[in-house]
């Protein structure tokens, strides 16, 4: 009876064993994005699982019987299902994002934004997901991060110019998914991609990872394309002030279980009319030009730009884990309005055009039982640039050709508008990049990861207006010289994990090879046009360490040599009156951050974060033109600058509903030294370099109404608040005894806005009405910014 | 009733508080004003006077931008800072008169600015010509009633001014004046004898620079053109030149001095035969043409193995007629070296020939020197040396000439008297690179 009942037992309990199933399902948002990393519980504590990287989970052995299901993510409503499970299950989320935190874009969900955020390199990452909705571009997004001004020339399209800790220009380097931006030949721009395209924004402070960087001296910023797995179509329509409008449309279609092709695309049309209040213009009163301050409407302004991508996806190959093969097609045709500075004249004819077409191809695969990750990523681009400045037309602001009272027409000698000589230059790039990153975990605790990158760019044209060098009797465009940009940068980094994986520590090291070809203007005789290859080569290093106090609390520091590796045109020089300098050396920087990152979940719903970072960024042989007094320039190594600041950035959840988020900046770029051997210069040392923001703030606040008109329908509102405080263009003592004529005054915009989500249907509308006190702004010395303006954008998610 | 008469107490009280708020603020604003006036001219209206005496350092800083500062009295024998002068982008002083400085425009577009220094000694913007070409940075005055410039925008017209409206009153058609290859000219300086202007070329439009040193000459009598003389060099290179600040280009004969700089692209260094020398060119009294038989190249005399950079630069005349220019005297060791490393001038690599040029265009080989216009003698003054193109511009005061030095070491004003011979440091300055001193008192 005994063994009876033994055997029975077993029988029973391999039956029991047998009969259990599994449950598998994506956790997604409502617009079908995947929420990585999830939790999946049932009520049953044994039974519950971990959402992937790609929001996919899978339990298994799950006995028969009825559970209930609760999934919850940061920075999303939790959802519970209750299901029956008597076979193998699948079971799908699809989360509301917690609206509360629709501004939380730098301490946010355990989003890949929130991993980068907290890696032990400085990064912020700004994740889109939370703003998708609302009719924003990229320079908007990065507005809100600490130690970033955006400053642009004009409206949608304009030139940006991206400071970054103190740094800017060519000291910023601004990629799109990890390439630099040049290489997509200038039809992509920060200020051109809408926050529908991107998965997020990362900005890397001071310190490059080797699987990102080229060579920087302040740090980059990484356009991250939107990126989704599931299956979804998505389009958005906006519309706003000075005519403009922005559409997009984005999707995803599953053919197999291991084959995808989605596309990415977006349009941009703006008038960029708005009215530039307060401004010089110029009107022709007998012999004398007479100036008259008016508002005036821009009329030459118009920005057109566009983006298609269609990519094939393959995954989960025996030879591939995962493969994008993506083409785009990029345009953009600006219209030229000013200069870098207003004058009581206008640029009434000048355009610059330019297409792009380029192939992407992204290889992933782990092998070695997932101890190695390799990933090679190569882009191949061809851009076609136009510009054309060849009018000796002059306009003034309302648009109108300046003419004599006796109705002749005043004629512009240079016959041109933004150069300094008539040109049609029809110029043509033709640039590829290729990164190949190999990671080995060595121990559980250990890995090392190397990294190349390679660039080459080659540059020509013609120009049928341009001037003309006379060898061996002909006529010779120097445009159809080609010049040659060619980089390699390899890294190596080894990081590490100690103390229970509290500790994270990386130690890197870079190489930057460099050579660039064009025409050595100096050896040009009559019978040759001579090029020269100039090269060089440059180390840097650096580490990162990064120790978790508590689970909410960590404190983190990094340090990098960089490397700015000189322009072409900073060694050959303009052929005009910018002389070549072959010994050129690349700047260089030593970068420090150290920064800590707290939060706290009170209660229920009551939370608040707190990061506190501070940052060292010590230049020198900072590359700048030296002007003569007999008119020719050459830029040369000179100026040292030391530059620190403290950056803050905070938010609070004081009740269900409503959040507050705030963030500061303070810095100071104090000249070192000055830009000669000169002693009298040594009076600069401790003076701020001039034209670079000191402080700048931004504050917001959103409050989240639920069931508005419909059950399940939410409201949105928001506002945020920008301020840059005042700075001058000049090098002075004190700002407040500086000249006022050449200080850019404190700047506040305020901006307001909802977002009416229709919960089941996909489809949200939102508003946004910018600069809303219609206050006198300037991104620039004396260009005005745009007044109060609104922007109306329909989102929909067909599936 | 309680709450009004409380109202009427309240507003009663602000009302007197008011009262006595603006009676002491008027008070102290009388005070500030009669204590002002106390020292300061005022105009008929009782306005205060802007200065007419004092003097105005204008420096550079090292980020390029300009400080000025004025000074009651020259600051002799002390070290004056200008770091907490007003800060400017650019202050490119053309001349002074009547105690205007009159310089290139720096806010709101081309054109030229007039600045004075106002009762309490701050520089102050009286007005603004509004030229159309960007680079437009060409203007002279004669007197009260005439100036003239160049709108880079109508390069063949020189417009002329009246400098107390700032109106333009006139245009010189120069359409018929001689620029080779049918170029538009770019205008260097403008000086003034009577009624003749002479204006000489610096380079076409485009930034071409001709073989020969041309200048043209025009009437502000009649508005004309009258006619144009130049000096020609080796047919292959460019003669450059500098531009110089104010008028003081007649000695006292009446003749015209108009100095070019020569060829400075080292093609002397490459082949001796071919260097052309800065020249002081002249143009007789009661003559429109350079006088050929008047052949003064400072830097030869100084030096006549000086074939390398044989330049001439910051050129006034002064009296008795001498001159203070910069003449560059030396070449410098480094140079001598490269070149025997080489094997002489002529197997210089092109890299070298650049170091090369580097070195002769920043070394202190430049001396300040009194030229004696007659009997072509060239002696260098007792100071530094400085750059061949060094900034800074001279001042005549009280007999005396103000003389920047800026060196790897010096920053000073030195004043040489021309009577003693002496030459003395006047001050020294901190804050800024020295490049103008101006003396609100003299026109120049």
């Amino acid at each position: 009876m005994r063994t009876f009942l033994f055997i029975m037992l077993i029988v029973i309990t391999s039956s029991l064993k047998s009969q259990t199933y599994s449950i598998n399902g994506a956790i997604q948002d409502h617009n079908n994005s995947p929420i990585p990393f999830a939790n999946v519980v049932s009520n049953n504590v044994n039974i519950y699982g971990v959402a992937d990287e790609n929001g996919k989970f899978i339990i298994e052995n799950v006995p028969s019987g009825t559970y209930t299901f609760n999934v919850s993510a940061i920075g999303f409503i939790a959802s519970s299902k209750k299901i029956t499970v008597s076979k193998n299950t699948t079971l799908n989320f699809s989360l509301e994002e917690n609206i509360e935190s629709l501004d939380d874009i730098i301490v946010t969900a355990k989003s890949e934004s929130k991993r980068q955020n907290e890696k032990a390199i400085s990064i912020t990452s700004l994740g889109t997901q939370q703003v998708i909705d609302r009719p924003l571009g990229a320079e908007e997004l990065l507005k809100k991060s600490t130690g970033v001004v955006i400053r642009q020339s004009g409206g949608l399209g304009s030139n940006v110019n991206i400071n970054l800790n103190g740094l800017s220009r060519r000291a910023v380097r601004v990629f799109y998914d990890g390439i630099p931006l040049e290489v997509f030949g200038g039809g992509l721009q920060i200020n051109t991609i809408p926050v529908d395209a991107l998965e997020r924004v990362d900005v890397y402070k001071g310190v490059m990872p080797i699987d990102i960087g080229t060579d920087a001296l302040g740090g980059g910023i990484n356009l991250v394309p939107l990126k989704k797995n599931a299956e979804y179509l998505r389009t958005s329509y906006s519309s706003g002030s000075f005519n403009t409008h922005r559409l997009t449309l984005n999707g995803r279609k599953n053919l197999s279980d291991k084959v995808s092709i989605s596309t990415l695309s977006y349009f941009n049309y703006s008038d960029n009319d708005y009215v530039l209040r307060d401004i010089a213009n110029l009107s022709i009163e007998g012999l004398n030009n007479v100036e008259n301050i008016i508002d005036a409407r821009a009329f030459h302004n118009r920005h057109i730009s566009g983006y298609l991508e269609g990519a094939v996806r393959v995954k989960d190959l025996s030879w591939v884990d995962q493969l994008n093969i993506a083409g785009t097609y990029t345009a953009r045709d600006d219209q030229v309005q000013n200069g870098i500075v207003l004058s009581p004249t206008a640029i009434g004819e000048a355009t610059i055009d330019r297409t792009t077409l380029s192939a992407r191809l992204d290889y992933k695969k782990k092998l070695l039982k997932d101890r190695l990750s390799l990933r090679y990523y190569g882009v191949i681009a061809r851009t076609d640039l136009n510009v054309n400045d060849s009018t000796t037309n002059v306009y003034n602001w309302l648009g109108n050709i300046l003419a004599r009272e006796d109705g002749t027409i005043l004629q512009n000698p240079s016959g041109a508008e933004i150069a300094g000589s008539p040109t049609k230059r029809e110029g043509k790039n033709n640039s590829t990049a290729h990164r190949l990153v190999a990671k080995y975990d060595i121990l559980d605790n250990l890995n090392f990861t190397v990294s190349d990158f390679y660039r080459r760019t080659k540059i020509e044209g013609e120009d049928p207006v341009g001037e003309r060098i006379n060898i061996n009797g002909q006529e010779i465009d120097l445009n159809t010289v080609p010049s040659t940009l060619k980089q390699n940068i390899f890294g190596a980094q080894l990081e590490a994990t100690f103390l229970k994986q509290k500790l994270n520590a990386q130690l890197f090291y870079k190489n930057y090879d460099y050579q660039a070809n064009s025409i050595d203007i100096f050896l040009i005789t009559g019978d040759r046009i001579p090029t020269r290859t100039v090269s060089q080569n440059n180390n840097g290093y650096g580490f990162a360490l990064k120790y978790d106090i508590a689970d909410n609390f960590f404190v983190r520091t990094s340090f990098e040599r960089a490397i700015r590796i000189p322009t072409t045109s900073e060694v050959f020089g303009d052929f005009v009156t910018i002389s070549p300098n072959f010994d050129l050396k690349p700047e260089q920087s030593d970068n420090i951050n150290l920064g800590l990152r707290y939060n706290k979940k009170l209660s229920g719903d009551v939370s608040f974060s707190i990061g506190l970072d501070g940052f060292i960024r010590n230049r020198e042989d900072l590359i700048r033109l030296e002007v003569s007094n007999i008119g020719t320039g050459v830029f040369r190594n000179e100026a040292a600058v030391d530059g620190k600041g403290i950056e803050i950035s905070a938010q609070v959840t004081p009740f269900k509903h409503l959040q507050l988020t705030g963030n500061y900046t303070t810095q100071s770029n104090e000249i070192a030294s000055g830009n000669s051997t000169l002693v009298v210069e040594e009076s600069s040392i401790g003076l701020e370099v001039p034209n670079i923001p000191l402080t700048f703030y931004n504050a917001g606040v959103n409050y989240t109404f639920e069931n508005v008109l419909n059950s399940k329908n939410n409201l949105n509102l928001f506002w945020n608040y920008q301020v840059v405080k005042r700075y001058s263009i000049n090098e002075v003592q004190d700002l407040d005894t500086a000249n006022p004529d050449f200080i850019i005054p404190t700047q506040e915009v305020h901006n307001v806005g909802g977002t009416y989500r229709f919960r089941e249907s996909g489809l949200s509308l939102s508003l946004t009405i910018n600069n809303v006190l219609n206050a006198k702004v300037f991104d620039n010395w004396r260009i005005p910014r745009p007044g109060i303006n609104y922007t109306f954008k329909v989102n929909y998610s067909i599936f | 009733m309680t709450t009004q008469f409380n109202f009427k107490s309240l507003f009663t009280s602000v009302l007197a508080l008011s009262l006595f708020a603006f009676t002491v603020v008027s008070c102290g604003s009388d005070d500030n004003n009669s204590s002002s006036s106390d020292d300061t001219p005022t105009d008929d209206d009782g306005a205060l006077e802007n200065k007419t005496t004092g003097f105005v350092v204008v420096g550079r800083t090292s980020s390029g931008s300009n400080v000025v500062k004025y000074f009651e009295e020259i600051p002799e024998g002390s070290t004056v800072d200008i770091s907490d002068g007003t800060d400017f982008s650019g202050f490119t002083l053309h001349t002074t008169f009547e105690s205007s400085m009159y310089t290139t425009r720096q806010v709101g577009g081309p054109g030229f600015s007039k600045y004075v220094i106002n009762a309490d000694g701050e520089i102050e913007l009286e007005g603004n010509i509004s030229a159309i070409g960007e680079g437009t940075a060409r203007l002279a005055i004669r007197d009260s009633q005439l100036g003239v410039f160049q709108d880079v925008s109508t390069p063949n017209i020189i417009s002329v001014f009246n400098p107390e409206t700032l109106q333009i009153t006139g245009q010189i058609d120069m359409t018929d004046a001689f620029v080779p290859d049918d170029e538009q000219p770019f205008y260097q300086s403008f000086y003034f004898r009577g009624d003749d202007l002479f204006a000489n070329i610096s380079s076409s439009l485009n930034g071409d620079f001709f073989n020969s040193f041309i200048v043209h000459q025009a009437s502000v009598s009649s508005n004309t053109f009258i006619g144009d003389t130049q000096r020609d060099g080796n047919g292959i290179n460019g003669i450059r030149s500098i531009r110089h600040y104010g008028q003081n280009r007649i000695d006292d004969q009446g003749n015209i001095y108009i100095v070019d700089a020569g060829i400075f692209d080292g093609t002397g260094a490459i082949n001796p035969a071919l260097a052309v020398a800065g020249r002081l060119n002249r143009i007789p009294a009661g003559s429109n043409e350079f006088d050929p038989d008047y052949q003064f190249d400072p830097a030869l005399i100084l030096n006549p193995t000086n074939v390398v950079l044989p330049t001439t630069t910051k050129f006034i005349v002064t009296s008795n007629n001498k001159a203070i220019a910069i003449v560059n005297n030396e070449v410098p060791q480094e140079v001598i070296d490269i070149v025997n490393e080489a094997g002489g001038f002529l197997n210089l690599t092109p890299e070298q020939q650049r170091e090369l040029q580097d070195i002769l265009f920043s070394a202190a080989s430049g001396r300040w020197c009194e030229l004696d216009l007659e009997a072509q003698t060239v002696t260098p003054l007792n100071i530094p040396s400085v750059g061949p193109f060094s900034f800074g511009n001279l001042v005549q005061i009280d007999g005396e000439v103000y003389i920047p030095v800026v060196t790897e070491t010096e920053n000073a004003f030195y004043k040489y008297n021309e009577a003693t011979g002496v030459t003395v440091k006047a001050f020294d300055v901190t804050g800024a690179r020295i490049s103008d001193l101006v003396d609100l008192s003299i026109d120049n």
